[in-house]
């Protein structure tokens, strides 16, 4: 009979999801988000 | 896993356990007589490894560290600046990526290994990672003091150094990433053998949050700095400033996350050996290292806070809003550490008013007093300069003053660093088994450093809000067509800088000498406990 | 403090029976940060709009 355990609790015992989340979370929120903002930029029209 | 471990120290299990136990195969454990916990000789071997080239690095980064003190405190104005910026890039090096990484490979594999009761998951790894380790740093240093590197530690392009200097970081960057998959192999293995029943200790649960940043960072790492080698060798036309700097924060600001996650890691078991404490909550404990797994990295953004290329959401969102979920960790964990100290005191019959349990604390124990003032200089200075710098309006004032250096030598080293160091004031008894000779030393170099550390980053700060700039010669603009902007105000801080720099060197080799005497000339513990300190 | 580090070993396993604390001590230190934390914050709001005026 398996016990009921806590979702966060499995979340937490599990390195590999975290290890997933922990690249994928500041992946697209900083780096992916931050390429798009500099492609988006436009051309300087300095010389 | 709490009957595996709790073997009571004893003399006739103490020696190098000779048949296989757990996943340990035969003659490759043993039974730390102190506290009682298995010790994989593997992972000890590394351990030692890179406790002695971390030691090595903070040296030569210390070194470093006083002559550009010197340099920036105006009355004295030590180096010509070709030296001053060159040594200001061995320090940054030196002290942030060198030290730390060693110390923190060395911790991971104390993780996984002894509190999980667990085999290192492989030896060849970790002569990979080390070896890579070693050469990465070596060739770096080389490159910088033969004067083919003077980028700082940053390295922004189009500034450009020797390809070697790259390659270095590059070999660092890759062998840490070998120890950190070692680490998680080792977890693998620990759970596969069923060698803990449950959920992992809380410090290995910390550390574990550690090596996923660590992933993170070093990919970030990989992905800036392998371009910029080929450039350097100009095999690439041309690396983009701004994407450099974005990408290059993904490995520079994310490393201090795992420093955070580490020094929290050492913090609780730091306070375990010493107090006796035990974590109040491990559910809000873990919770707490969760948001910083998810959420502790976007803070990079706070370095490009005045960079045109990325937008205002951007900024805003990375160093607000998702951030304070981080800086919520940290009020979690900068409470739930000493509250956990104090319940162990309390218990222990020191109720005497607010603050009698802090009194009674452990201070002459240099383990303690390095946690305790590591969490009050992290929390009082860094946490609260952090967060002030971080916030986007207020960022405008202080970019690239010396209030940014004020504040993280209180989260690297008045944090990080002092937090390392009463960490090897038990791994030198326990892992290399050797006594410190002048314990009455020992006991007060802590207070020494932090000290030292704490009026340097005053210091800078303030100088900092005078509008002093960081990485700057000659504040005085000698022969230039404009007067000096700054008044007797700034050069009373610099001069506090100045003397705080040479308090926290001295602490800072007063460490090095007492660690390196005990290691190598230390009295022998053998089948017994280390004399307490 | 030789007779808690006997015990280090069992104390690193995770599993404890949660207990009622009492950490008055700790509250009032996280107060203290928290009230240089406001101050601290609200001097360099103050400083910024010293020097750049919004009209
Ligand atoms: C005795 C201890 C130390 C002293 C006296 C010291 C002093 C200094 C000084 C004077 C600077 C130059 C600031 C400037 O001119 O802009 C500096 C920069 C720096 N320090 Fe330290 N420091 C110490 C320890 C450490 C440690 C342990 C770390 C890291 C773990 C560290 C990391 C850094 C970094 C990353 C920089 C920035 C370099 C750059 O701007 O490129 N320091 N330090
Ligand atoms: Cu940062």
């Amino acid at each position: 009979m398996a016990v009921k355990v806590h979702p966060i609790q499995r979340l937490m015992d599990n390195p590999w999801l975290l290890l997933a989340l922990g690249i994928i979370v500041p992946f697209l929120s900083y780096t992916l988000w931050g390429w798009i903002d500099m492609a988006s930029m436009p051309k300087a029209t300095l010389p | 896993m709490a009957n595996a471990v709790a073997i009571p120290a004893s003399h006739e299990e103490s020696e190098v356990i000779t048949k296989p136990v757990g996943n340990h195969a035969a003659g490759n454990s043993r039974t730390c007589d102190t506290t009682g916990l298995p010790v994989c000789l593997t992972a000890q071997l590394f351990i030692r490894l890179n406790a002695v080239l971390g030691v090595v690095a903070l040296l030569a980064g210390g070194i470093a560290a006083l002559l550009i003190a010197l340099t920036r405190w105006p009355a004295v104005h030590l180096l010509d600046p070709v030296w001053y910026y060159r040594l200001t890039t061995f320090h940054g090096l030196n002290m942030l990526i060198f030290w730390i990484l060693f110390m923190e490979v060395g911790i991971l594999y104390f993780a996984s290994t002894t509190l999980l009761n667990s085999r290192l998951f492989s030896k060849g790894m970790a002569w990979a990672s080390f070896v890579m380790m070693v050469a990465g740093a070596v060739l770096v240093d080389v490159t910088i003091l033969g004067g083919k590197a003077d980028v700082m530690m940053t390295s922004y392009v189009p500034l450009k150094a020797h390809s070697n200097f790259y390659l270095g970081i590059i070999l660092v960057a890759v062998g840490t990433l070998i120890g950190v998959a070692n680490f998680f192999g080792t977890l693998y293995i620990a759970k596969r053998d069923k060698t803990y029943a449950g959920s992992v200790p809380l410090v290995v649960f910390g550390a574990t949050a550690a090596a996923i940043i660590a992933v993170v960072t070093l990919l970030h790492g990989a992905l800036v700095m392998i371009p910029t080698w080929l450039w350097s060798m100009d095999i690439l036309k041309e690396v983009d400033a701004g994407w450099y700097r974005l990408v290059w924060w993904g490995l520079g600001h994310q490393s201090q996350q795992v420093n955070v996650c580490a020094m929290v890691s050492v913090w609780y078991f730091l306070a375990t050996l010493t107090t006796g404490a035990k974590p109040l909550n491990q559910a809000v404990c873990r919770g707490a290292f969760v948001l910083y797994i998810l959420f502790i990295n976007l803070a990079s953004a706070h370095h490009l806070l005045v960079d045109p290329g990325v937008g205002a959401s951007w900024k805003i969102w990375n160093t607000s809003y998702a951030m304070y979920l981080a800086v919520l960790a940290s009020m979690i964990h900068g409470f739930t550490v000493p509250a956990s100290v104090e319940t162990a005191m309390r218990k222990k019959g020191h109720n005497r008013g607010l603050f009698g349990w802090l009194a009674a604390a452990p201070w002459k124990n240099p383990g303690f007093s390095a946690f305790f003032l590591s969490l009050l200089i992290f929390g009082f200075i860094g946490g609260i300069t952090g967060v002030t710098l971080g916030t986007q309006q207020i960022n405008i004032l202080a970019h690239n003053t010396l209030r940014i250096p004020g504040h993280f030598h209180s989260t690297v080293v008045g944090g990080t660093s002092l937090a390392f160091m009463g960490l090897a004031y038990y791994v030198v008894p326990l892992i290399f088994k050797r006594e410190y000779y002048a314990r009455g030393l020992a006991r007060v170099q802590p207070y020494l450093f932090a000290v030292g550390i704490v009026l340097m980053s005053l210091g800078m700060s303030f100088a900092g809000s005078y509008g002093v700039p960081r990485r700057h010669w000659d504040i005085e603009f000698t022969g230039a067509q404009f007067a000096p902007g700054f008044g007797s105000g700034a050069h009373v801080m610099l001069g506090l800088m100045g003397v705080g720099a040479v308090i926290a060197f001295v602490g800072l080799l007063t460490f090095i000498l007492l660690t390196v005497a005990a290691v190598f000339f230390g009295k022998k513990i053998e089948n017994r406990a280390m004399t307490p300190w | 403090m030789p007779e808690n580090e006997e015990k280090a070993a069992e104390v690193f396993a995770h599993e404890h029976e949660e207990e009622e604390h009492k950490t008055p001590g700790t509250v009032v230190l996280t107060l203290a940060l928290l009230i240089s934390f406001a101050v601290y914050y609200f001097a360099n709001w103050k400083a910024l709009a010293d020097v750049w005026h919004v009209r």
